[in-house]
């Protein structure tokens, strides 16, 4: 067999004898320098000429091989044991790999020979193939990194030279690949860029174990940001940072973590006077304790760019009331008569118009109400209110714009007066909100119940109305900006859109939350809740400790 | 008797929309100006009953111009009513600290905006 490849590969069936050997050794060390991976290569190929002399030789006069033939025969070995080798031939057909390359690879001997070298690149690499090809046809040596596709789907980093086999007129009659397996130092490399960047993040990443609250690590941002360096925050202890916190809310959000009540959370921060979002996750790792990773994330320049922002909008929607002060009144002046008598037609029109003036105005009143609350500029006056005493005042405004659609609003009282602390105004304004989109949406002929009950240290305040529903699909956007669900069955004008987010905003800044439940065809009911100014003083609260046995 | 309102207004056309809706009552009588200086120069030869003023105007402001108006003889207990578009609780009592009796939203209602006035004059301690 091994003469059968020898007439037909000529040099190669020796060297197959020799490279088919096992490995001696599993050899660690780095993979030696592109050089000196050439002379082994080169010392391949002499050993294979030495050798086959010797063979043929041996053939005709046995004989004891020479101190020479004995040291490269080791040299041999000592390459097969550390090298993954592939022998091809001048059509750049595997005819022979050795025990490494087996190993390396997962395939067998016979699913590798025969086949185009290309095979045993991956098919992102077939370039480099190429490349590799036209240097061998030039006669040259190419050296470089490759990946040897494996049968199991994966691949093996190796520093790899080929080198082409030359007759003795200079012709390519194939390839010697030698490849040292570098794919733990290649990872081990990326795992380390992998850190570099970590440690360069923009974002300040902090890790803390999640037994101790020990700081098990910062990154150069975080170390700037808490102005520890490496000597420093091994001796901190997450609790050390200085931001804005309560440590039992603190606690009690690691507790969702730990629980796996939550994967990841995210939440605003202030540290340093500049507002972060933290972004928390808790990893277990295979080896080493627990810990929380949070990415803090500077928010300022957002900041500043929603001042901005908010800032244009108050400008422009104030810069906006003079020119509608003054379509407004024009208009309002006409349609009064003041400027004379007009053709019902003009006035027909002028009242299109200055109805629609009356909406931009609202608009204009909703976006800068928007714009307030959002920027925390709108002025709450705390006083303890009944809530049932604004809710009658609130009907009483919004009867006349009811009747407009033959629709009564009537209210049922709670059981004790519903003392909150509010700013009456704004609940006013919440209230009308409520109370003059009931209308709008109302049957004719149909009943507004407004209603106030009090549970459980909170009242709940409840709009219903008999009208058209609102979408299922619809629910869950209604309190988002400029939402509005058509009313083909009405004609009720337009509001801005804008009526339904400031409730939630009015009642969130109040500490309540807002509810919306509806059924299409039969009606809607809106609620908000407020904390009962008469309740007990909340318990503390009583979450239990994060870890028990490690928080000190 | 008519009331006589200064009225300071950089805006001329809520200026005249001003104009028209508290002449076409028969009750008030207007001198209007466009900017706090050109009211300091025309209020001493009126003598009105009402300052009627804007908040919001380039160089001076109403607030400034109140402060400048109150230096002058016969102006220091001249009511005075402001008109603007910020009213948020602090700003409207910040006026008031200043000595306006009151201030008015705009966009104002041209056809409420005497009844107004008139109801903000009687609630005025005497």
């Amino acid at each position: 067999m091994r003469f059968r490849q020898l007439n037909k590969a000529g040099l190669l069936a020796p060297l197959a004898a020799l490279t088919s050997s096992p490995a001696i050794a599993q050899v660690t060390d780095p993979a030696p320098s592109n050089q000196a991976l050439y002379w082994l290569g080169v010392s391949v190929v002499a050993v294979c000429a030495g050798l086959v002399a010797t063979r043929l030789r041996a053939q005709t006069a046995p004989r004891e091989p020479s101190e020479t033939e004995k040291q490269l025969a080791h040299e041999v070995r000592a390459l097969n044991a550390h090298a993954i080798v592939l022998v091809a031939d001048s059509r750049m057909r595997i005819v022979h790999v050795n025990d490494r390359f087996v190993e390396a690879s997962g395939f067998t001997r016979s699913e590798l020979v025969g086949r185009p070298t290309s095979w045993i690149y991956l098919s992102n690499d077939q370039k480099t193939h190429g490349e590799i090809c036209r240097h061998i046809f030039d006669g040259k040596t190419w050296s470089g990194e490759t990946r040897l596709r494996c049968k199991d789907g994966t691949y093996r980093w190796t520093q790899t030279t080929i080198i082409p086999r030359l007759d003795e007129n200079g012709k390519v009659i194939g390839t010697v690949g030698i490849r040292t397996d570098i794919t733990a130092s290649k990872t081990a490399s990326e795992e380390r860029d992998i850190v570099s960047a970590l440690h360069r993040l923009s974002d300040a990443v902090v890790m803390f174990s999640a037994d101790s609250f020990r700081i098990l690590y910062l990154n150069e941002t975080a170390m700037s940001l808490l102005d520890w360096n490496e000597a420093r925050y091994p001796t901190k202890r997450m609790f050390d940072i200085d931001f804005e916190h309560d440590p039992d809310e603190v606690r009690s959000v690691l507790q969702k973590l730990v629980n796996g009540t939550a994967n990841s959370l995210s939440f605003e921060i202030r540290l340093s006077d500049r507002p972060f979002l933290a972004n928390l996750q808790l990893v277990r790792p295979a080896a080493g304790e627990a810990r929380f990773v949070a990415i803090l994330r500077d928010l300022s320049e957002r900041e500043e760019m929603d001042r901005a922002k908010n800032e244009f909008i108050s400008t422009v929607s104030h810069e906006l009331r003079s020119p509608l002060t003054s379509i407004k009144g024009a208009m309002g002046l006409v349609l009064s008569g003041a400027a004379g008598e007009i053709s019902p037609k003009a006035a027909e029109l002028v009242e299109i118009a200055h109805r629609n003036a009356d909406r931009l105005v609202l608009i204009v009143n909703d976006i800068l109400d928007l714009e307030k609350i959002a920027a925390g500029r709108m002025e709450f006056t705390l006083e303890r209110h009944d809530l049932m005493v604004i809710l009658r005042e609130a009907r009483a405004a919004n009867n006349a714009y009811a009747e407009r659609f033959q629709v009564k609003i009537s209210v049922r009282p709670p059981a004790a007066p519903a003392w909150a602390n509010v700013d009456a105004d704004r609940i006013l304004q919440v209230l009308t909100n409520l109370l003059s989109n009931a209308a709008k949406f109302s049957r004719p002929g149909s009943e507004i119940l407004a209603t106030v009950s009090t549970e459980g240290g909170r009242h709940t305040v409840s709009v219903t109305d008999r009208g058209v529903g609102i979408p299922q699909e619809a629910l869950a956007t209604i309190f988002e900006r400029f939402q509005q669900v058509d009313n083909p069955g009405h004609n009720a004008p337009r509001g801005s859109g804008l009526g339904l987010s400031i409730v939630k905003a009015i009642v969130e800044s109040h500490g309540g939350s807002v509810s919306v439940d509806s059924t299409p065809g039969e009606g809607t009911t809106v609620s908000f809740t407020l904390d009962d100014a008469d309740a007990d003083a909340a318990a503390p609260d009583e979450t239990p400790p994060l870890i028990a046995a490690n928080s000190s | 008797m008519t009331l006589r309102i200064l009225h300071v207004e950089d805006d001329e056309d809520i200026r005249e929309i001003a104009k028209l809706s508290l002449e076409m009552t028969g009750e008030f009588e207007l001198m209007q100006c466009a900017s706090g200086p050109e009211a300091i120069a025309a209020a001493p030869g009126y003598a009105p009953d009402l300052l009627l003023m804007d908040v919001m105007m380039p160089g001076m402001s109403g607030e400034q111009l109140l402060a400048e108006l109150r230096k002058l003889p016969g102006f220091a207990d001249t009511p005075a009513i402001f008109m603007t578009a910020r009213a948020q609780p602090t700003e409207v009592k910040a006026l008031r600290d200043q000595g306006a009796l009151e201030v008015i939203v705009k966009p104002f209602d041209p056809l409420s905006l005497a009844t107004q006035i008139q109801d903000i004059l009687a609630a005025a301690p005497a």
